[in-house]
């Protein structure tokens, strides 16, 4: 056991995949059982109260996915990045939560009917009611907004800017969990500072625009 | 921003005046008390106020409830790879943009954020504290489950009567069951296993057998016509009917204990649905690796597979998957009847042979025995059979006399192999050798040769 605890995440991941070493799993175990355990309360919660016995066989059902097929999911993993593997297990285990609940969905509710009842599950349209003089007054202020935002800048930066002010004002992401997500590639700081530069330059443009109409009335 | 009092303030101007405004306070700041101009100007102030205006609608646009899946929104899986960093940045970035538009596809990207990111509060943290998995014991134990450590070889009955066991030894071999006992809590007992699901299993399968394989515990049976995926509830055993709303049950809440998983297997073996019960069996076998049980309920998932699919592949698994349980239990009736029957049908008469008598040495006298008796007695007759048309082979110069005589060679046709096999090793050697004479009877048979 000692000698797989020194080993890096990703050399861990290698002696796992290409052995049936006790030990080398065990540390396995040992050292990515606090992130796969998180992941499958977090998945399992959002589908009801979980026990801990399901838990348990959730956590269970995850390192036993990662061994199917002679470790095929282990032995495929490519990091793209240093501790890459913590992402993948997190992937693994949120999949194999929501696989089971929607097998188990899909059993009660007779087979071949799961994408139906997702589907149907799902709360009406979003508010306000589609049609509304509100849905569509929202919907022209986004594109006005949206139009904004994509004259600002351009190519990559100009895709992530746009990413960051929608998550946060339209789905009303945090900064600091928009700065999680690797693709966007800021730290927090530099999400918050993003907002604050689109906002402000959203908020000019509107006033320049309504500012010289207004002014022209006043002579 | 020192200026003219009578000059209007620039947009940027404005805006700048409005933030420092709404840094002190939470509510829309008074215009006239901001800036001299404002206080003067109504133009000015009009448009300070819209910046109110502005700032409401941006946050008006937060989506309240989520929307409708449209055919360009990702699948929901995506978003957890986006989430954990594991699609490539490029693409990532296209469908996180997707998403901050999208009122269907942003929830869940925000729920897979939620659900990746972040430290672990508190009560999390409890909670995963008090779980099985959380212990040193059951972290070894899957580790062995997974690397296959774990055998679980039945003594013989013989080592009871062996001078090595003396009473202390008794006393520790006693006090180590009891702790294995206890080690196999969360696996078995805990569970509350009940037998009934084997005993319904069980039943079913002999009320109506419809497959040619046994499984352990039922009782004989003669079998009856194969039952489909698409057969009506109606005609399923009430027994059938129950095991699976008691398998269902159970696996709700042990979604990975292999007991009930090789119990919905047989479920399954038993309505006909062979490729969700070899998914289950693998996912059981993976968590009790070398279990003879079910290795050979395995091996009749892949043998029944094999037969509604005509998939010929899946008669040598389902071989391998019973050889391997009688590596483990050498003895055991229903891997060495089943192996048997696998045999049969992969031509392999002589491994049958043996199964079936190996088989009878163990069980003489059961309504099994009967059945095994009546297939050796098949096997038998195949056999010989077989060994009747094993005549010898014609010679080349009978051979090449056959070609003159048009139609008759399906005694030709029928040992093509053999012949084919006999032709390159023998008759071409004759034909063409690298020293000495040819023998012309090799080369009229190669020239004359039916194909």
């Amino acid at each position: 056991m000692g000698s797989y605890s020194s080993f890096s995440p990703d050399d861990l991941v290698k002696a796992c995949a290409g052995s049936k070493n006790p030990a080398a799993w065990e540390e396995f175990i040992r050292r990515f059982h606090p992130v796969i355990a998180r992941v499958v309360l977090r998945t399992a919660r959002r589908w009801g109260e979980p026990s801990r016995q399901v838990l348990d066989d959730l956590i269970q059902e995850t390192y036993l996915k990662l061994c199917e097929d002679d470790c095929r999911l282990l032995r495929s993993f490519q990091p793209r990045f240093p501790d890459a593997i913590f992402g993948f297990l997190k992937v693994v285990a949120a999949n194999v939560v929501h696989d089971h609940y929607k097998s188990a969905l899909a059993e009660k509710r007779g087979a071949g009917q799961t994408d139906a009842l997702s589907e149907a599950a799902r709360p009406a349209s979003a508010s306000p009611a589609v049609g509304s003089f509100d849905a569509m007054e929202r919907h022209i202020f986004l594109q006005q907004v949206d139009e904004v935002l994509t004259r600002s800048t351009a190519g990559e930066e100009q895709l992530r800017n746009r990413a960051i002010f929608w998550l946060y004002y339209q789905h009303g992401l945090s900064a600091i969990a928009i700065s999680s997500l690797p693709s966007i590639g800021l730290t927090t700081k530099g999400v918050e500072s993003t907002i604050l530069r689109m906002t402000r330059m959203i908020r000019s443009h509107m006033l320049e625009s309504r500012g010289s109409a207004a002014r022209r009335r006043a002579g | 921003m020192d200026r003219a009092p009578n000059l209007h303030l620039q947009a940027h101007e404005l805006v700048e005046l409005y933030e420092q405004a709404r840094r002190h306070a939470d509510f829309a700041p008074d215009a006239t008390q901001i800036h001299p101009h404002l206080a003067s100007c109504s133009v000015c102030r009009e448009l300070f106020q819209e910046l109110s205006v502005v700032e409401n609608r941006l946050a008006g646009l937060r989506s309240s409830q989520p929307g409708q899946r449209q055919a360009e929104c990702p699948d929901p899986s995506a978003w957890y790879e986006i989430a954990a960093g594991m699609a490539p940045p490029a693409e990532a970035l296209a469908h996180v943009l997707h998403a901050s538009r999208c009122d269907a596809c942003g929830p869940l990207l925000h729920e897979a954020i939620a659900t990746l990111s972040g430290e672990m509060t508190e009560s999390e943290a409890e909670q995963i504290a008090a779980l099985a998995g959380a212990r040193p014991q059951w972290q070894r134990k899957l580790a062995q489950q997974i690397t296959g450590t774990v055998m679980l070889a039945p003594a013989p009955l013989s080592r009871w009567r062996n001078p090595w066991m003396t009473a202390p030894r008794l006393a520790t071999a006693a006090a180590v069951l009891l702790a294995l006992a206890s080690l196999a809590w969360w696996g078995t007992a805990r569970r509350n296993r009940p037998l009934s699901a084997d005993r319904l299993l069980a039943s079913a399968y002999a009320e109506q057998r419809t497959l040619e394989l046994r499984i352990s515990g039922a009782p004989y049976a003669p079998l009856r016509a194969q039952r489909g995926a698409e057969d009506s509830f109606v005609n399923r055993p009430k027994a059938l009917l129950s095991a699976e709303a008691l398998i269902a049950g159970q696996l709700a809440s042990h979604p990975s204990d292999p007991y009930w998983l090789q119990a919905k297997a047989r479920a399954d073996l038993l309505e006909g649905k062979y490729e969700p019960a070899v998914d289950s069996l693998r996912r059981a076998l993976q968590l009790q690796p070398n279990s003879p049980g079910i290795l050979t309920d395995l091996a009749s998932a892949y043998f029944q597979r094999g037969q509604a699919a005509d998939r010929p592949e899946d008669y040598a698994a389902a071989y391998e998957h019973l050889s391997q349980a009688l590596a483990v239990a050498p003895d055991d009736p229903v891997a060495l009847f089943n192996r048997a029957i696998v045999s049969e049908r992969q031509f392999l008469y002589h491994q049958a042979l043996d199964d079936w008598e190996h088989y009878l040495r163990i069980d003489p006298r059961s309504e099994w025995a009967d059945e095994a008796r009546k297939r050796v007695d098949a096997v038998r007759e195949k056999l010989k059979d077989h060994e009747s048309q094993a005549a010898p082979l014609l010679s080349p110069s009978q051979v090449a006399g056959l070609a003159s005589s048009p139609g008759s060679d399906s005694s030709l046709d029928q040992r093509i192999e053999e012949y084919l096999h006999v032709a390159a090793g023998s008759w071409l050697p004759q034909a063409y050798p690298e020293a000495g004479r040819a023998d012309p009877s090799a080369m009229q048979a190669l020239f004359f040769w039916p194909t």
